[in-house]
């Protein structure tokens, strides 16, 4: 039997060098959902505590700061998958020729690569000036920190930009990942994946330029 | 009362490797003229709108029914048949481009053997001829010849590589059509049989996971071949090969 279905299909012995590209674009596909696709989501949910107010937002946020193991769990669930998904993304977008044929999916396609680009430099900004700012200055991100940073006008429209493109981005990716992964299949399928991602994109951006724009009230 | 008249603004090469130019050319207006037959009028008389007499542009055509996909060219833009395009409505200067995506040989004519290529890669036919009677195939379900019909109209004409922004010089993407046609051999019960054959080909470079989801292909492609659906299709089945090879071998 074994045999049978090896000489049926002796393609089945084991991954080329060929598959590990597919492999690699999967890895990337999937980091992109898990886990930097659910951080955000979390991300999003636990700064929505400022929403009820700084020091509600500060303890509901206690336990980020206190985890076993720290900088090893920052490092496998945040640091590496974000710069390997980021520099292979580079790299795809690099390779990409984007064009101007006026369809829908086609401005969703160079929007997903301009977001991707705008999303790299937003989260090297946004971590070098806040964890990796503590673990070198040893100075929180409490609420004053966040409180000035959101005053500043300036500071302010780089977290607006940034925030947006990098929830523009999970969102279109969510779709996208659908199809990578053969989820939604048919026509009908991927249309209804699409409006749901638009519709999560409307949601996402509106709760995150809430919480920014909350930082902005007084202590 | 003067004559009406349509200018068509072509971009020429002599040969693969020279420099690409443009030249006009001015042709009495016909509203049921396609691009082949205004460039079938133009290489009756090659004079340019200048006056300066040169060499017939070279394109390549032959059903002239958007059947063969042979004459497939950029037309003000947007890549489609020329000999589906009607004069009627064209109005201004027309811009005639052959394809980008592909190596020009002359002028119009572009060679899209790499198409071919792609096709023999990922065993996109049904091996059917032994050394002896193979006896007669399994009975196919009539819906399932039907949604297999979709895909057989491929004619590789090459408007779906066109329009594709993961198709370029820089990247080994085999573009839209061979998903679709190694789907389409997938369907038929005997072609099945060397499915891991296919999917090997759509999982290495220049498969599947090259493509970037913009659905330029399936918006262009002339016989309205549901290629997103053959490239959903063939994502699930290398995710199902990989989880299959990962934890049952
Ligand atoms: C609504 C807008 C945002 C706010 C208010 C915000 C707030 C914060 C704060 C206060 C920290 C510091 C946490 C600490 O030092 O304990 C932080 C860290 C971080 N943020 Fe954001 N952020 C926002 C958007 C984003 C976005 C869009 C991303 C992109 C994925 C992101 C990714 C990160 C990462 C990766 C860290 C480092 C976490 C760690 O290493 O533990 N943030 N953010
Ligand atoms: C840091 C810079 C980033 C870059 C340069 C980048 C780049 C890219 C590119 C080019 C793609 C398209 C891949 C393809 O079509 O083959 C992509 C897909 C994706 N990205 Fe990112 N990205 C970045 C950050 C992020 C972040 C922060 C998230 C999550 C919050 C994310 C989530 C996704 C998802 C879910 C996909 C879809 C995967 C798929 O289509 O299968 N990316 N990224
Ligand atoms: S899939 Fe459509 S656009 Fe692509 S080569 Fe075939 S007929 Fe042409
Ligand atoms: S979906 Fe987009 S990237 Fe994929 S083959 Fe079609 S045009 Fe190219
Ligand atoms: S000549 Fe065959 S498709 Fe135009």
């Amino acid at each position: 039997m074994a045999e049978a279905e090896a000489a049926a299909a002796p393609a089945i012995t084991g991954m080329t060098a060929d598959q590990r590209h597919w492999l690699l674009r999967r890895l990337h596909s999937l980091s992109g959902i898990i886990p930097i696709g659910g951080f955000l989501f979390f991300h999003i949910f636990e700064n929505a505590f400022v929403l009820k107010g700084g020091p509600v937002w500060w303890k509901e946020t206690e336990f980020t700061r206190n985890i076993p193991l720290q900088v090893a769990v920052e490092a496998t669930v945040l640091w590496i998958p974000i710069l390997y998904h980021a520099i292979y993304g580079i790299v795809i977008t690099v390779t990409a020729q984007p064009n101007d044929y006026p369809f829908e999916r086609n401005y969703q396609y160079t929007l997903q690569r301009i977001s991707g680009i705008l999303a790299f430099l937003f989260i090297g900004f946004h971590v070098l000036t806040t964890r990796a700012y503590f673990y070198t200055t040893g100075v929180e991100t409490d609420y004053m920190r966040m409180h000035n940073f959101m005053m500043n006008p300036l500071i302010l429209a780089t977290y607006i930009v940034g925030t947006l493109a990098c929830v523009y981005h999970l969102t279109n990716g969510i779709f996208t990942f659908t199809i990578t992964w053969g989820i939604a299949v048919g026509a009908k399928a991927q249309t209804l994946v699409n409006r749901v991602c638009v519709l999560l994109f409307v949601v996402l951006a509106v709760v995150s330029v809430a919480i920014l724009v909350a930082f902005r009230t007084p202590a | 009362m003067p004559e009406q008249t349509q200018v068509l603004r072509i971009k020429r090469q002599e040969t693969p490797n020279s420099e690409p130019y443009y030249e006009e050319f001015e042709i009495p207006y016909l509203p049921h003229h396609n691009i082949i037959s205004m460039l079938m009028e133009i290489r009756r008389n090659p004079v340019t709108r200048q006056g300066k007499r040169v060499a017939p542009v070279v394109f390549d055509a032959n059903c002239l029914e958007e059947v063969c996909g042979s004459c497939t060219m950029v037309i003000n833009g947007r890549v489609r048949q020329g000999c589906s395009q009607l004069a009627e409505g064209l109005g201004g200067p027309v811009t005639v481009e052959p394809m980008s995506k592909f190596p020009v040989i002359r002028d119009l004519w572009v060679d899209r053997s790499k198409m071919f290529e792609a096709l023999m890669k990922a065993h996109a036919w049904i091996p059917i001829d032994g050394t002896y009677d193979l006896g007669p195939g399994p009975r196919i379900a009539p819906h399932v010849q039907e949604f297999a019909y979709l895909f057989s109209r491929c004619m590789t004409c090459g408007c779906c590589l066109e329009a594709c922004p993961q198709v370029n010089s820089h990247s080994k993407f085999m573009g839209a059509a061979v998903i679709g046609q190694a789907y389409l051999m997938s369907q038929h019960p005997t072609g099945k049989m060397n499915l891991d054959e296919r999917l090997d080909a759509m999982m290495s470079e220049g498969g599947v996971a090259d493509c970037g989801n913009a659905q330029n292909c399936v918006e262009v492609c002339p016989k309205e071949i549901p290629l997103t659906t053959a490239i959903g299709a063939v994502g699930r089945q290398t995710s199902i090969k990989w989880l299959r090879d990962l934890f049952m071998k």
